[in-house]
């Protein structure tokens, strides 16, 4: 592993070394905040960047847009705890199902969707969430207005809701997961493909790629992870609610992706972890939040249209720069001596 | 090899295409000449499936081919360059060409996901397919950079690299000249030459009646939707109603 490290450029190593430090913060980081309230906010961080992780393969990756996704939230978190409810299948099989059903909801969203030019998707998007809210609100079964309870994770016989930090090392995990796949997503067959699409759908369509089963792939996988975000979501907090599925909150993923960066790996994670100290910090502007979202959203449209993640990058080029300078320096010192 | 029968296009009261019909002959070069207007990328457009039309018959290998699917098209082996460049600009000059291979690559969903032993060698092998067809257009140096940051005429010989990767039977190269200087005309000359002698059929339309009668064995001559002449280049050449349409005569 450390020969191949040496293989990598400087700008490549100085990348790694900023995504190690991260991890191995965020690792120790329940040694140093025990308070519980701050466990269970850095475990939700773990579920919005597995959404927004999501409605970035479709919106990054594919280019379709969608102002819809908290509905596969919403059914993910229902499946899961209906089945978790009423059959005793273990909570972590029930939210790998829920995910997969939310993956074919999705898919037969995606057939006729996949026609549609870019307002009259995201048109078509936000009825979807509205569908499914008013679906919620009217099954009485779900309790809509009073909320359900839901069982609790168990992993291995470790009961993972009777403290948070086990949540946040299970957030921790589900994120690393998530963001391998998609990150080698990006680099195959079927990530290439959706970006072609992207690009430009006539080309791919003359290059052999099927432009439809691409859009759908997206949409398909996009459900599974919100799905999935929605599944663990119920379970963590212990409770679902129809309140938490109302339309507007789809506008947080878009912008979380938007403050991270489209079709990066980083983007979500940035985005989510930005999405929520705002949310804390601005949290006694109350009305005037919204306000400064729209602000925020603006600059970071005008100034850094690639997100944070562009920001880093140049950063990190310009660091990789520095300590190529300074080594070539060195050299060129120590030959001068010789 | 291609065999377009009595092919009409109409875009409401305009005629684009009107009865059209052609013989594109395996392992040869056949030229399509003729006016701006003349309907030349709108027949191309209906061999490869872009243009839909209820006029006429396509056959590719004695299959008729009409109102194909553009992707199956590919796959069944009819490629492209387009006369307007279409290549996925923000995307690596590699990925665009890989794109290319995208029907060639068998591994699916799973190989994608989690990056198998399999899928891994079979990318492998589908990288240096590329790398073959970048280097016959001499642009393999260039892979690592952002298509969109290429010149127009190094963005065209892009886009001949991508349509090779699909490992076409036949190759419609739609105005490949365009946009380039004199230099780059020649080295397109050797290109189209190099990729007959690789056993690839090709139809090119083309404005440059240099590079034209350089380098087609055949050639068909549009002018308002008509199919106004067709021979050898030497016979289109001399062939007035060809003459009048080019110069306006009448």
């Amino acid at each position: 592993m450390l020969t191949r490290f040496k293989t990598y450029t400087t700008q490549e190593k100085v990348t790694r070394c900023a995504i190690l430090a991260l991890a191995v913060v965020l690792l120790v980081l329940p040694l140093f905040v025990t308070n519980s309230y701050r466990l269970y906010f850095f475990s939700m961080i773990g579920v919005y960047i597995i959404a927004a992780s999501g409605l970035d393969v479709l919106v990054g990756m594919s280019g379709q847009m969608s102002f819809g996704h908290i509905a596969f939230l919403a059914y993910g978190g229902y499946i899961s705890v209906l089945l978790s409810n009423y059959t005793g299948i273990p909570v972590i099989i029930c939210m790998i199902i829920a995910a997969f059903a939310s993956a074919g909801i999705g898919m037969v969203i995606a057939v006729p969707c996949a026609k549609l030019r870019a307002q009259f998707l995201v048109l078509a998007t936000i009825a979807f969430s509205f569908f499914t809210y008013q679906l919620i609100c009217n099954l009485h079964f779900l309790n809509p207005y009073r909320g359900l309870y839901t069982e609790h994770m168990v992993l291995f016989g470790l009961d993972l809701n009777s403290d948070y930090r086990y949540t946040y090392y299970f957030s921790f995990a589900l994120v690393a997961i998530v963001l391998v796949l998609k990150s080698l997503l990006s680099k195959s067959k079927a990530g290439r493909a959706m970006m072609a699409v992207r690009d430009n759908s006539r080309s791919a369509d003359g290059m052999g790629i099927n432009v439809r089963h691409y859009k759908v792939l997206a949409f398909a996988i996009s459900a599974f992870l919100c799905g999935f975000a929605g599944a663990y979501m119920a379970h963590l907090t212990g409770f679902i609610v129809s309140d938490s599925f109302v339309q507007p909150l789809s506008f947080n993923f878009v912008l979380m992706i938007i403050f991270g960066g489209t079709n990066t790996v980083f983007g979500p994670v940035i985005g989510a972890f930005m999405y929520q100290l705002l949310n804390e910090l601005l949290a006694s502007a109350q009305a005037w939040r919204s306000v400064l979202y729209g602000v925020i959203v603006l600059i970071f449209i005008a100034f850094l249209p690639g997100g944070c993640v562009a920001g880093l990058r140049r950063a990190g080029r310009g660091l990789a720069k520095l300590i190529d300078k300074n080594q070539a320096g060195k050299e060129t010192a120590r030959n001068d001596k010789s | 090899m291609i065999r377009a029968e009595n092919v009409t296009v109409r875009f409401g009261g305009v005629v684009a295409v009107n009865d059209v019909s052609m013989h594109v002959e395996k392992g040869k070069v056949t030229g399509l000449i003729g006016p701006n207007g003349a309907g030349k990328t709108t027949l191309f457009n209906t061999i490869n499936g872009v243009q839909k039309t209820p006029e006429g018959h396509v056959y590719f290998e004695g299959k008729e081919i009409t109102n194909g699917k553009g992707y199956k098209l590919c796959e069944a082996g009819i490629s492209r360059t387009y006369q307007q460049i279409n290549l996925f600009l923000s995307m690596s000059v590699l990925n665009n060409v890989m794109i290319g291979q995208h029907c060639r690559i068998p591994y699916g969903l799973v190989g994608s996901l989690f990056h198998t032993p399999k899928m891994r060698r079979q990318e492998q092998a589908a990288r240096e397919e590329c790398i073959k067809c970048l280097e016959l257009v001499g642009m393999a140096d260039k892979k690592d950079l952002p298509a969109g940051a290429l010149a127009y005429g190094e963005q065209r010989l892009i886009e001949i690299a991508r349509a090779l990767a699909t490992k076409p039977k036949v190759l419609l190269l739609d105005e490949p000249a365009a946009g380039m200087n004199a230099t780059e005309k020649l080295t397109l000359n050797n290109i189209i030459q190099n990729i007959t002698k690789m056993g690839i059929t090709v139809l090119i339309i083309e404005h440059d009646m240099a590079v034209i009668m350089e380098i087609s064995d055949y050639v068909y001559v549009m002018d308002d939707g008509h199919l106004i002449a067709e021979g050898t280049p030497v016979e289109v050449q001399n062939n007035p109603a060809v003459i009048a349409a080019y110069l306006g005569g009448a």
